[in-house]
């Protein structure tokens, strides 16, 4: 019944967006709305029984009611409200998004080398054959009832295009800030990344807040298409508040000779879930996805990462790991899927977590299905609590056991980042839990 | 500076230690002997304050203070410092940043000014060539993928940088080659002072030959059978440890 409810709000909103875009968006991206908005009545809301999310609990999120509004306002933001989120450094572009929303007033660095980037809204309105089709490709993954919510929505977000053979292009920079509005609010951005042939990109989101703990909700879908001998280093950060509700699907598709190099840190928020699914549909390329994950407090995170080998000779590699403080919980779901015709398939998973509290917990479940004979695939789990061992060392030296469990914590956590193919972006996070688990600058050199 | 009376310790309902007695003084090398399993590496975890050990019975007095009052930390910033016979590895956390905290740790409770990482920095290198170590040391993770004398040779470089009242050293020479044996041995030696006492806990007499010591031990089953000067060091390792086995039977 409550999950009636969510979907009501959601009926106005999509009725809504339907009288607002009339006319304006070809036939096609009009009738793939509609398509996905039947989907998301059709489809159930996840619940305890849904194999993909037993351990995750989305009834605080299912019972909020959200504003039906679509207006949103950028004028209470100011740009130095947010010049410490953007990264001012001239290699990169910064393209800001308030409250699902791109803002041509707050993005006001976005000239930019090689890349073409555009908000989704222009990017419709001009839209070309090429677009429509990326657009329909996000077909994949509606079994997903969130997905299919931002599919029908269509609302905004960010599109990329690298042309084919572009190097050093401009790092692009999207950050997506919410603020605190009169009612419960939800932005659904879906982006879409386009790299051809021989090209390469950098790109950087990040999701703020700015204000309370009001609950908001961003429902957010990410496609990359990435052609042959493409490079493709991608950071996402979420530094939501407590109140805030993050759902996340990423779709990569990687063609043959190329990788695609991502790091998901999550810092915070009430319920977070990151999805990423990859498929490698051709022969030769690597696939590395590793993670960060911080919660505290009764926080949730989820992690569900799933490559699918289609062709031979790829190699990919998942490495995520957890810090869960209080009564925090943590999910991991690491699925590598290996076809029959994907011979020479190399694969590692491994996802490491660290529990700095006797209530705080995790199910962690690395899963591999492999169909092809010739193949090197391993997995493994690991969680557990500072070692009395290591916390006697630091104590031994005159390094009181809380002092230790910060730096062996911050350390644990600092070789997670240090995966992170990006310096700027590295050495923001260092900062941040350098910050959160010692509270302090100590022992850096400039 | 240190005496230790009577002391009984067990690990898991095992008692190990069975009435240690022992007095060290100022400027003073102690060597412990003894065969496995006689309770050396016990005495020293014990002397630094490792929780898994229980003291049953027995005092011990460090530069005035019951030592087995304070927890391992205090110990630490009172001046009494354990080379690990296996030091742990530690990802992630530079032997900079570690040492730093932890001098810093022992300077405040000392009622000295933290070292900022300028000056640290400066000292640690002094500390590096002191002891001989490569400068690469200081940005290396804790011990993480050193090899066994690289790790055994950290413990001597903390040794140097936080410059306790007592140092203990527990099987120092155990996996080094004669090579690494004498690097980590004339580290130690340099810094030998007046003020600054060593147990030098070891199986063999081959570390004794390099770090000479004032007194030597032998501990078996629990507690020291035998005291004598360096030389005792040399019949120990002439004739084994078996006729101090027998003469602690008929006693």
């Amino acid at each position: 019944m409550q999950s009636s409810d969510f979907k009501k709000v959601f009926e106005l909103l999509l009725k809504e967006s339907d009288l607002a875009d009339h006319g304006q968006i070809p036939r096609e991206i009009a009738l793939f709305r509609q398509t996905n908005a039947k989907r998301f009545f059709e489809l159930e809301l996840p619940h305890r029984k849904t194999e993909t999310w037993r351990f995750t609990d989305i009834t605080p999120l299912t019972r909020t009611s959200f504003s039906t509004r679509l207006s949103v306002h950028d004028d209470l933001i100011s740009p130095q409200d947010i010049s410490g989120f953007l990264y001012q450094n001239g290699d990169f572009t910064n393209w800001v998004f308030v409250n699902g929303r791109w803002s041509s007033r707050l993005s006001q660095d976005t000239s930019c080398f090689g890349v073409q980037v555009s908000d989704l809204h222009t990017a419709i309105q001009n839209s070309n054959g090429m677009f429509a089709r990326h657009i329909l490709n996000a077909e994949n993954g509606t079994e997903n009832v969130f997905s299919a919510l931002n599919n029908a929505l269509l609302q905004d977000g960010v599109y990329i295009h690298v042309p084919r053979g572009t190097k050093n292009a401009s790092i692009v920079h999207v950050l997506f800030v919410t603020t605190d509005q009169e009612h419960p609010s939800a932005q659904h951005p879906h982006n879409i990344i386009n790299v051809e042939d021989g090209a390469e990109l950098t790109l950087i989101i990040s999701f703020v807040h700015m204000g309370k703990a009001t609950p908001h909700f961003s429902n957010v879908r990410t496609d990359f298409h990435i052609a042959n001998n493409a490079k493709v280093t991608y950071v996402k950060v979420i530094s939501d508040n407590n109140g805030g509700f993050h759902l996340d699907s990423s779709h990569v598709r990687i063609g043959a000779s190329s990788s695609f190099d991502a790091f998901s840190a999550t810092l915070s928020g009430k319920i977070v879930r990151n999805e990423t699914h990859v498929q490698l549909k051709a022969e030769n390329s690597t696939c590395s996805l590793n993670g960060l994950y911080l919660a505290a407090d009764e926080q949730l995170v989820d992690n569900f990462c799933s490559i699918r080998h289609g062709a031979p000779s790829c190699q990919s590699w998942i490495g995520y790991k957890g810090v869960l403080q209080d009564k925090s919980r943590g999910v991991f779901l690491g699925k590598i899927h290996v076809e029959r015709d994907a011979q020479k398939t190399d694969s590692k998973q491994l996802n490491n977590n660290l529990l700095l509290s006797d209530r705080a917990f995790v199910h962690t479940r690395p899963q591999l299905e492999i169909y092809a004979d010739d193949v090197k695939c391993t997995h493994g789990a690991t969680v557990g609590q500072p070692p009395d061992e290591l916390v006697f060392y630091f104590r031994s030296r005159g390094i009181s056991p809380e002092t230790a469990k910060g730096i062996l914590t911050y350390g644990f956590a600092k070789e997670a980042i240090d995966k992170v193919s990006c310096p700027a972006v590295q050495e923001r996070l260092e900062k941040y839990i350098l910050e959160r688990f010692l509270g302090k600058t100590m022992g850096k050199e400039e | 500076m240190l005496e230790i009376r009577n002391l009984h310790a067990e690990v898991e309902g095992n008692e190990i230690l069975k009435g240690v007695d022992l007095t060290v003084r100022a400027g003073e090398v102690h060597a412990v002997m003894g065969p496995n399993g006689s309770g050396k590496s016990t005495l020293s975890q014990v002397l630094a304050g490792n929780e898994q050990y229980e003291v049953t019975e027995g005092q011990v007095r460090f530069l005035g203070r019951d030592l087995l009052e304070l927890p391992a930390e205090e110990r630490a910033r009172l001046g009494l410092f354990l080379a690990f016979q296996y030091p742990v590895e530690i990802p992630g956390i530079t032997n900079s940043y570690f040492l730093q905290a932890a001098l810093n740790e022992i300077r405040k409770s000392n009622g000295l000014e933290e070292l900022d990482a300028v000056d640290f920095r400066k000292l640690l290198e002094e500390k590096m060539d002191l002891v001989a170590v490569d400068h690469s040391f200081a940005e290396r993770p804790v011990n993480d993928g050193f090899s066994g004398g690289e790790k055994k040779r950290n413990e001597i470089l903390q040794l140097a940088v936080l410059e306790p009242r007592l140092a203990i050293l527990d099987e120092t020479d155990s996996g080094l080659d004669i090579d690494a044996l004498r690097i980590v041995a004339e580290g130690v030696n340099r810094l030998r002072t007046s003020e600054r006492a060593f147990i030098v806990v070891t199986h063999y007499q081959r570390l004794l030959e390099y770090i000479v010591p004032d007194y030597v031990h032998v501990l078996y089953k629990g507690s020291i059978v035998k005291s004598g000067g360096k030389e005792l060091a040399r019949e120990l390792e002439a004739r084994g440890y078996d006729w101090l086995k027998e003469k602690s039977a008929v006693s």
